[in-house]
């Protein structure tokens, strides 16, 4: 998030000479048409497929859509206690979670930004480590950790003398879980904003005598205000349609959010998949409202906080605040990274799944590696790895290269249509993840094109997610690059595919590089799209995680976690060097 | 969104890596021991014979021609909603008997028909056999083509009611569903013995049960209560705030754990976890218990028939069923006894404290059920 001088200039024709008109406007709408129909399939196809289904009284398939026919009763289920309550929690949960998130989210930016805390740039590493730790994983490690009764911390309690200190299975837990994984989208935004904010208004604040609490109360924190609330709502947006977090800390507390609840009716038995499409179509609407909200603050943002000079920010002296400051950062890193860590790693060695006292860890053969080794000599978990890279790379290369695609036709083409395209790339951020897999799985099982139980089908729904993230990535970086270096390579008598290849693409490859990092990461994290659409043959890591907690082997869980998160580390680090090495 | 790393540097990562690690190994320190032995719940075949078809312990399983024909595919495709260890239990001791390979497609019942249903319209379904509970389910597959006729030449001997549908499908064995408490947290002499336990006001909030549209399990467990113990048991089980478990995987470890001390369970699958180390164990109560049906049967879609063949031919002899009965579940075979676990004689199948609802009758009152138990629970109204 670099601030950048240059606005993209209004696009010039770029026209071939001496071709006919009928020629012409083919070519002119071949590629934005080629990109729209895409578009389609990964996004408006799906999105048609819920509506329909909500809709309707038959759930969409091979041959049923002769047979649909119109109705509403599907929104009946709206009316149940069991939506109106689930709507409330889901509310409840977004507001308590997004509060949660700011506070630490904020705090570990204000902190790592602009002030003398000690340790200064390994709080910066703190705000962004639990990206790097799934939600799905995270809230498995808490449910080790706070399950009331055999949950470690409590058994550490009652070691001293505490009984039932934490019920993690109840309406704070989920909460502070969910808080505690998207406090890093919270710091990261407000760490840009604060370090990118012009010095020169608080520079004039200090000079005409106002003291630092002041200065601080009057121009530091309203000038960040608006990257504040617009990551509370981006927060609000994205724990509202979490679904691992609310399965497994939410369910067992008989809290149902919204996705939980259409994750119960697809598979209630009979499925109840049309009154499942009724809840996802509210469910929808309702993000659409708050990520419509979310973009018209962040848009003001850029306004007052963006500036070219590389002045350097002035630092807050904490004075004696500067240790508990340091303190309550690590004690966000300990709470969101070590003890889940500790404890997944404590379950998935523990050869008894009971522990009654703290003691029985320390009796001999209460913890073995034995079972640990069966897992990682298991062909199954090689196959299950096996697919998770290829989707993963599968989610990288491809989306890389659609984005780009997107990006330059919006900003460096006169193409037909390329701000619908903007939009409908744009549009996957407010549609539920979980809705997303839904129509994905009606589309691709209706459709006749056999991509259904491939893993083809899980890349299209990581990319479909994932689209407004890597289309910004690299349209961010578009705009930056001055348009007539490629046009030189024009001038100069290169036809436009060879400018593109040998003068755009190389100077964007920082913004390209990062973006395909974004999206293997991404891609590699994914359980709730990919819900409804894996096979046999095509189980990832994630779902291969989720499917143990679900059939009740919380110790598998917890070793595939681990080793999970080896893998996502690997892949970070591998990715970074090749890329890096590209840059230099 | 993704962080720019170059704001921290390589050191200050190594760093807290290596403190990371060092706390990893000092919390392991202790791992080195070795591991408790496995102990296993079922015997192994005492004689196997391949030069003539196969025969195990004297009982042909299959022919030369048949079982010629399945070595050379080599192995089937399994969908199945069995519990996920006890298929594994089970499917070891198919592997070791034969030499073919199982490739497993698990999900919970529910979700299998779905997921079948879904396949078999797309015509992307890759079954060799289906294995799955619930009367609903397995008669709608089969009317919809998702099986074909077979008669294995082991089906001798056989129960009432095994083969359906002119043996598109087979009962193949019935788990028994009762309860069962945390022996570690409950010593055996204050065990429960019946039902009564559910609704006892000491064990409020310290008890679980597995949600009705878990599959054809958790039906006719309902179908027990409501019949046997009388709908006034199941709103006092209901009003004494039982943790509801969307599988009953996830209740057993979680009875395990000691999350609930008393949960419903399934015989099988408690047998099988206490052979792990956890501390649970079931109850014969005096009402008596539920047990439902599994069936089995080869897929129209397989292509490894004669594999196929082998595998249901291998399920209803008297090697495959004393398998289930060591396992913990009830035979369909007249010639193989009631089952022996973990100490406790299970009466035989005839007996007044088995209940098995019979198909027609899981049919006829699963919606009622469902919707009573939902109302009751207040879950999925």
């Amino acid at each position: 998030m670099t601030a950048t001088m240059t606005r993209p200039s209004a696009p010039t024709p770029v026209q071939p000479k001496g071709s006919p008109a009928g020629v012409r406007a083919f070519k002119r709408i071949l590629p934005s048409g080629l990109q729209l129909i895409i578009l389609a399939l990964l996004v408006l196809f799906p999105v048609g497929f819920v509506l329909l289904a909500a809709f309707t009284d038959t759930s969409p398939g091979p041959g049923s859509l002769g047979e649909a026919s119109f109705t509403v009763s599907n929104f009946k289920v709206l009316f149940t206690s069991s939506a109106l309550t689930a709507m409330l929690n889901s509310a409840l949960v977004g507001l308590g979670s997004s509060i949660v998130a700011l506070v630490i989210g904020s705090g570990m930016a204000f902190l790592a930004a602009r002030t003398n805390v000690p340790g200064r740039k390994l709080i910066y590493f703190f705000g962004i480590a639990p990206l790097f730790l799934p939600a799905l994983v995270g809230a498995l490690a808490w449910a080790q950790l706070g399950s009331p009764a055999s949950g470690y911390i409590n058994v550490v309690a009652r070691a001293i003398g505490v009984p039932d200190l934490i019920n993690i299975y109840s309406f704070g837990g989920l909460i502070f879980v969910l808080g505690l994984y998207y406090a890093p989208y919270t710091f990261l935004m407000v760490h840009s904003a604060l370090s990118l904010m012009n010095p020169d208004l608080e520079d004039a604040a200090s000079l005409h005598g106002a003291p630092l609490s002041k200065m601080l109360r009057v121009i530091t924190f309203p000038l960040v205000m608006p990257a504040i609330v617009g990551s509370g709502i981006l927060v609000f947006a994205l724990t509202v349609e979490n679904f691992p977090v609310a399965q497994v800390i939410g369910v067992p507390g008989q809290i149902d959010t919204l996705p939980t609840l259409i994750y119960r009716l697809m598979n209630a038995s009979p499925s109840r998949q049309n009154a499942a499409a009724a809840i996802a179509v509210v469910l929808t609407a309702l993000l659409m409202i708050v990520v419509f909200i979310q973009q018209r603050t962040v848009a003001k943002k850029q306004y007052t906080t963006v500036s070219g000079k590389g002045v350097r920010a002035r630092r807050v002296p904490l004075r004696s605040w500067r240790w508990p400051a340091a303190i309550a950062a690590w004690a966000y890193f300990l709470l969101a990274v070590i003890l889940p860590i500790a404890a997944l790693l404590i379950t998935a060695l523990q050869t008894s799944p009971y522990l009654g006292k703290l003691n029985e860890l320390f009796e001999p053969g209460a913890l073995s590696f034995y079972s640990m080794g069966q897992t990682l000599q298991d062909a199954e978990f090689w196959h299950v790895l096996r697919n998770s890279v290829i989707v993963g790379l599968g989610t990288a290369i491809i989306g890389t290269a659609l984005c780009f695609a997107l990006s330059y036709t919006r900003y460096r083409t006169n193409a037909w249509g390329r701000k619908a395209l903007e939009y409908i790339a744009m549009l996957p951020l407010a549609i539920p993840a979980i809705v997303l897999g839904l129509g994905l799985l009606w589309t691709w099982l209706t459709l006749p094109i056999p991509v259904y139980g491939t893993l083809i089908v899980l890349v299209i729904a990581c990319i479909a997610v994932f689209i407004p993230q890597g289309y910004r990535g690299v349209s961010s970086s578009i705009v930056q690059l001055d348009k007539d270096l490629e046009d030189s390579a024009i001038m100069l008598g290169a036809r436009r595919p060879k400018a593109i290849s040998f003068v755009t693409v190389p100077l964007l490859r920082v913004g390209l590089s990062s973006t395909f990092l974004l999206l293997l990461m991404l891609g590699m994290r994914e359980l709730t799209a990919v819900l409804f659409l894996f096979t046999s043959d095509t189980r990832l890591l994630s779902i291969a995680i989720f499917d143990a907690y679900d059939n009740g082997s919380f110790q598998q869980a917890a070793e595939l976690s681990l080793l999970y998160i080896v893998v996502i580390g690997i892949l970070a680090v591998l990715a970074r060097r090749l890329g890096a090495k590209d840059v230099a | 969104m993704w962080p720019d790393m170059t704001r921290f540097t390589r050191r200050t990562v190594l760093r807290t890596a290596a403190v990371t690690v060092a706390a990893a190994i000092a919390a392991t320190t202790t791992a080195c021991a070795a591991p408790p032995p496995p102990k296993e719940v079922v015997q192994p075949a005492q004689n196997i014979e391949t030069s003539s078809g196969l025969v195990i312990d004297g009982e042909q399983i299959a022919d030369k021609e048949l079982w010629d024909a399945a070595v050379a595919e080599g192995g089937i495709t399994l969908y199945t909603g069995y519990t996920e260890n006890t298929e594994a239990a089970l499917l070891k001791q198919f592997k070791a008997d034969t030499g073919l390979q199982v490739n497993v497609v698990r999900l919970t019942p529910n979700r299998l028909y779905e997921r079948i249903s879904a396949e078999y319209g797309a015509d992307r379904l890759k079954a060799d056999v289906v294995r799955i509970s619930d009367s609903g389910f397995v008669s709608s597959l089969s009317e919809k083509g998702v099986f074909q006729p077979y008669t294995p030449s082991t089906a001798t001997n056989l129960h009432e009611d095994v083969v359906f549908d002119g043996g598109n499908y087979y009962r193949t064995f019935d788990p028994i569903y009762t309860f069962g408490y945390n022996n570690a947290i409950i010593p055996a002499d204050e065990a429960p013995t019946s039902w009564s336990v559910m609704t006892d006001p000491a064990m409020r909030g310290k008890i679980g049960i597995a949600q009705v549209g878990a599959g054809g399990s958790a039906l006719a467990l309902t179908r027990f209560q409501r019949s046997v113990l009388g709908d006034e048991f199941l709103t006092a089980y209901a009003g004494n705030r039982p943790r509801i478990f969307d599988s009953l995987g996830a209740e057993l470890d979680s009875l395990a754990r000691g999350e609930v001390q008393v949960g419903t369970t399934v015989v099988s699958a408690v047998n099988l976890a206490q052979a792990r180390n956890a501390p649970v164990q079931f109850v014969i109560p005096k009402e008596g218990f539920a047990v439902y049906d599994y069936y089995t049967g080869v897929a129209s879609t397989a292509t490894n028939v004669n594999a196929a063949k082998v595998f249901m031919n291998w399920n209803l002899s008297q090697r495959g069923q004393n398998v289930f009965r060591e396992l913990g579940e009830y035979s369909v075979r007249t010639d193989v006894e009631a089952p022996y676990i973990l100490g406790e004689q299970f009466p035989p199948f005839e007996s007044e404290q088995v209940h098995r609802v019979l198909p027609a009758e899981a049919k006829g009152y699963a919606k009622e059920d469902q919707q009573m138990w939902n109302s009751l629970f207040g879950y999925n109204e």
